[in-house]
């Protein structure tokens, strides 16, 4: 059990889009900073995106986490240099004015208005090639908007961070590279002579005469960093929980929210689907932030995995995948999850409860999209309820419960946060304005756990907006 | 112990890809990757939820050994009776039953239909 010492000015721990921005930032001001990530360090095109052999390779557990709860909510999370930015779809909004007046007025964040964003965001909105699709649109996306107009509902496409080339048009897909943290921000880190250590763990921190020691583990052996500041990016699970065992406890982990999202496969007359892996980036606003609606990834595992829920179709799965395609409608959530350790485990223990207002939220929810997808034409709707017969026309919708129900709802997410959430106010804030960790020195949460509730929308143009604000204050401040 | 968990496991794999797959996607060498997978997949649990499959998984074993006694492993028979509980496990009114069998199922798919043509190309 060989011992590495390092020492560095900050450390960073976790480099997903929380993570990657503070580093970037921190280094680009001339700190010497260390970048640590628990995941392997991998090539953009190690694997096929959204494959079982990215599952393996850049999801922490094979992409099995469940929240557990009244239903269980699985969840995914990034695990490799760039986090949650590697295995995501790449949608990116700006955080909603409404979302920002709350956490101003009921979390007591200062110096949050829009104005105090826009630099931040206009910064990675430019490293990030964030822009609409300038190519041919997915059918699938267009079915969605054909649906939302019929209804004369509000829908848009949703910008990516995505690098076009090629030939474009609209008439044809245009060539697209996904500009993830390890594309764009890890490599600036680099470059402004920043130091990146991947495959370990940080175990847990602790605070020995006046800096931090962070004690970390690679395989057998042990690393020791020592730090005059830490920031805490490893994500709204890892990050509480990597506190919560270095002894810091006062509001954290104790307010984790999502977007629990359930998924409907739409059946059409016509082809939509190419099963080329493309994020059909449409999305219907009308009921948004509290109901979010849009087109999922179709590939032939999501499809078939999508379909598990109606065993006996699965030849008809096989004969008509051209014609279906996935879509998912995402609530709110409440920020009533927890995230604890357990002994002798790795793994945090998280759980999370939604209450009958927030599964009648749901059933809204997903009637209104099925609504949508009959609108735009769908024949056969398999919403992901076990059990439950297909819907073959609007007029089925009236078997949908008013709440769904706990024992047949499948529910998943991919968006977790507000396990530490920043503000003044010290009765319900883990962390200040500015990501400081309420009575420590020098240690700072700079990821999604800092967002005070669910933001209703994609969440990462949010994290990095605000982490970017976070970093900068710190360097403003750091003499 | 481990012997009859991993056994158990590889039948309700080969019984879910029959239900999940094509008569070619239960060939040997397809039944022996998604198997591997499987197994990668548990390895990569959280410790607590791999225990949570790995004693209902032993639970399955022994509801099908109580259904159908000694003939349940003899031979031919035990597929059907395999396929019998799967089928009664999915539609059970307790949930961690029918969790069981989404788990299986949901791991075979995504290993049967990783590739990202597969629903495109012949057999699957």
């Amino acid at each position: 059990m060989a011992g590495e010492n390092i020492r560095c000015q900050v450390l960073v721990i976790g480099s997903g889009p929380g993570g990657s921005i503070t580093a970037s930032a921190l280094a680009a001001r001339g700190m010497d900073v260390l970048l640590l990530e628990e995941g392997q360090n991998l090539r953009n095109d190690s694997c096929a995106p959204f494959s079982s052999e990215e599952i393996a390779q850049k999801y922490r557990s094979g992409g099995l986490n469940p929240a557990l709860g009244n239903p269980n909510i699985p969840f995914v999370e990034g695990c490799c240099v760039g986090g949650g930015s590697e295995i995501n779809s790449g949608l990116y909004h700006r955080t909603p004015a409404e979302v920002l007046a709350n956490w101003r007025e009921r979390y007591q964040v200062r110096d949050l208005q829009e104005k105090d964003l826009e630099p931040q965001f206009e910064f990675c909105e430019k490293v990030l090639h964030v822009q609409l699709n300038p190519g041919r649109v997915p059918a699938a996306a267009d079915k969605l908007k054909a649906g939302a107009d019929r209804l004369g509902w509000k829908s848009r496409e949703v910008p990516r961070w995505y690098e076009y080339s090629g030939p474009i048009s609209r008439e044809r897909k245009a060539q697209a590279k996904r500009q993830t943290m390890s594309q764009t921000f890890v490599p600036a880190f680099l470059e402004a002579g920043g130091r990146l250590l991947s495959g370990i763990r940080a175990q847990k921190l602790a605070w020995e005469n006046g800096r931090w020691n962070t004690i970390g583990v690679r395989g057998s052996e042990s690393v020791q960093i020592n730090a005059e500041a830490v920031f805490v990016c490893a994500g709204a699970v890892q990050t509480p929980a990597l506190l919560r065992r270095s002894g810091i406890r006062k509001n954290i982990g104790n307010s984790l929210a999502m977007h629990p999202t359930v998924k409907v496969t739409a059946l059409f007359d016509d082809e939509i689907n190419t099963l080329e892996p493309e994020v059909p980036a449409h999305q219907v606003t009308e009921f948004s932030p509290r109901i979010c609606m849009g087109c999922s990834i179709s590939s032939s595992a999501y499809l078939a995995l999508a379909m598990t829920d109606y065993p006996e179709l699965q030849q008809a799965l096989r004969a008509h995948w051209k014609q279906m395609a996935i879509y998912y409608a995402m609530i709110q959530g409440p920020a009533t999850g927890m995230v604890r350790n357990v002994p002798f485990s790795t793994a945090p223990l998280v759980r999370y409860s939604l209450n009958p207002e927030n599964m009648r939220s749901l059933s809204e929810a997903l009637r209104n999209l099925c609504r949508a997808m009959f609108a735009a034409g769908a024949t056969t709707l398999y919403p992901s309820l076990s059990g439950f017969a297909p819907l073959r026309n609007e007029g089925d919708l009236d078997r949908l419960p008013v709440a769904l129900s706990a024992a047949n709802t499948n529910l998943m997410t991919i968006h977790l946060f507000s396990s530490c959430p920043m503000g003044e106010d010290l009765n319900l804030c883990a962390v200040d304005s500015f990501g400081k960790v309420h009575g420590a020195e020098k240690l700072y949460v700079n990821d999604a756990s800092i967002l005070c509730t669910a933001p209703g929308v994609n969440p990462q143009g949010t994290i990095m907006g605000i982490a970017r604000r976070n970093a900068m204050h710190f360097a403003d401040h750091a003499s | 112990m481990a012997g009859t968990l991993t056994g158990t496991i590889s039948v309700i794999v080969k019984e879910v890809l029959a239900i999940y797959g094509t008569p070619e996607s239960c060939s040997d060498d397809r039944f022996h990757r998604v198997l591997n997978f499987v197994l990668e997949q548990m390895q990569r649990m959280p410790w607590l939820p791999r225990l949570a499959i790995k004693i209902l998984t032993l639970c399955f074993t022994v509801s099908s050994f109580l259904h159908n006694g000694f003939a349940f492993l003899a031979g031919g028979s035990a597929a059907d009776a395999y396929r019998k509980r799967i089928q009664a496990w999915s539609c059970s009114s307790l949930r961690p039953c029918r969790d069981l069998v989404k788990f299986y199922a949901a791991m075979v798919v995504l290993s049967l239909y990783s590739d990202s043509n597969a629903l495109d190309r012949e057999g699957l």
